[in-house]
């Protein structure tokens, strides 16, 4: 007899809660008198994290003229949303980093996320949205789930990729056939577990159906079409080999001319490996999923 | 006529339709000639795309391809985007892009 979800979502939440030093982070950040000397102590939990917002404020990436030595700066450098997304990213990656190889590469993964995290922010910031770090945010986790599948139902997960390479059907579709549920449902339970914001729980668990959500419509259309631009450039892999469904009602709510596309890949190229450095820290490997007492 | 994006457009382009905002405000008027001026403000009330007089010239440049490696990138792009409408001009733009993507890599 399958697990149903909700039995998988208390398996997660078991060896996962979100960890507490992006709650604390979180609730700096929400806070209106949070000092960086606070964010700074939070930090100082995480060492390996710490160590690693250093060397991104001394990369390339920010070209700052002198160096940045303390992670009071760095914080400054990087800025603060910037910071949350990064604190959100490093904890996720720590709770899924021992998925096996042969059912999917992890970096493979994070490179999908984030190309969809990108693409996500651009279509926000052409719509002039506010908060577009939010966006970037629920491109990260909207795939969250799979991960959660990886783990806890692996031999019906890697059943579901085979079967729908067979018969090419979209993953997400013989994963309910197999299962009775989607990775986007599965997702959507977990974030709403960590009691993360709604407009996020909603992306997640409606980015194949964006109109279903009751109130994020535009918001998750924006995940739901980032998400078909991720795979269409190919960028990485969630598993997914097929491009899935583009809901046109969607793309009419977003209200944006159709040419845009072009330019949303455009834009994307430019920023799709300054944003792999940012999340993965490329040139560290280990270096994400080094220090696992934060939880 | 053509309607083009703003990053296409260029400095003495003429206007072949009124450029209006979110809200249906006319910011200017069909058959102005564009300024350097004019794209700046476009930037700034987030104007996208505006329809030009005469025909514009398709920038891109297409590759010359073997005919077998077009048909090849075509029926493994239909597989790709088989759950999607391919008359919409969004998938059209991606499953072109995949298609060509799929012909650089083979040649390079």
């Amino acid at each position: 007899m399958a697990r149903s979800a909700e039995h998988i979502i208390q398996g997660t939440l078991q060896v996962a809660s979100l960890p507490t030093i992006y709650i604390k982070i979180d609730e700096a950040l929400n806070s209106a008198n949070c000092s960086n000397q606070y964010l700074v102590d939070i930090l100082s939990e995480d060492t390996a994290l710490s160590a690693r917002l250093l060397r991104l404020a001394n990369s390339a990436m920010f070209n700052f003229p002198s160096k940045i030595d303390s992670v009071s700066q760095a914080i400054t450098i990087i800025g603060t949303q910037q910071l949350r997304a990064l604190v959100l990213a490093s904890s996720v990656m720590k709770l899924f980093k021992d998925i096996p190889e042969e059912l999917i590469n992890m970096e493979m993964f994070w490179r999908h996320s984030i190309a969809c995290a990108v693409s996500a922010r651009i279509i926000a910031s052409l719509r002039r949205a506010a908060n577009v770090e939010y966006f970037f945010l629920a491109g990260l986790l909207h795939d969250i789930g799979r991960l959660i599948m990886f783990k806890e139902v692996p031999n019906e997960i890697s059943t579901a990729m085979q079967q729908a390479k067979q018969t090419q059907q979209l993953l997400f579709k013989t994963e309910k056939e197999i299962l009775g549920f989607d990775h986007a449902k599965l997702g959507g339970m977990l974030l709403k577990e960590w009691k993360l914001p709604a407009q996020l729980i909603d992306s997640t668990a409606y980015h194949h159906y964006p109109r279903r959500s009751a109130d994020f419509k535009d918001e998750v259309a924006v995940i739901h079409i980032a998400d078909i631009i991720a795979n269409s450039l190919q960028l990485g892999s969630s598993g997914e080999h097929l491009i899935p469904t583009l809901d046109n009602q969607a793309w009419d709510c977003i209200g944006l001319p159709d040419a845009i596309v072009t330019t949303v890949i455009d834009e994307l190229h430019k920023q799709y490996t300054i944003a792999v450095d940012f999340v993965l820290g490329t040139s560290e490997p280990d270096e994400t999923i080094a220090n696992s007492g934060a939880a | 006529m053509a309607k083009i994006l703003l990053d296409n457009v260029e400095i003495g382009m003429e206007l072949d339709a009124d450029v209006v905002d979110r809200q249906g405000r006319v910011l200017l008027k069909s058959g102005v000639i564009l300024s350097e001026k004019h794209l700046r403000v476009f930037n700034t009330w987030g104007i996208l795309e505006v329809e030009i007089k005469g025909d514009v010239d398709a920038k891109e440049t297409k590759k010359h391809y073997s005919p077998e490696l077009i048909e090849e990138a075509n029926q493994l792009a239909k597989i790709h985007f088989k759950h999607n409408d391919l008359n919409h001009p969004v998938i059209k733009s991606l499953f072109d892009y995949w298609q060509n993507h799929y012909m650089e890599n083979k040649v390079s």
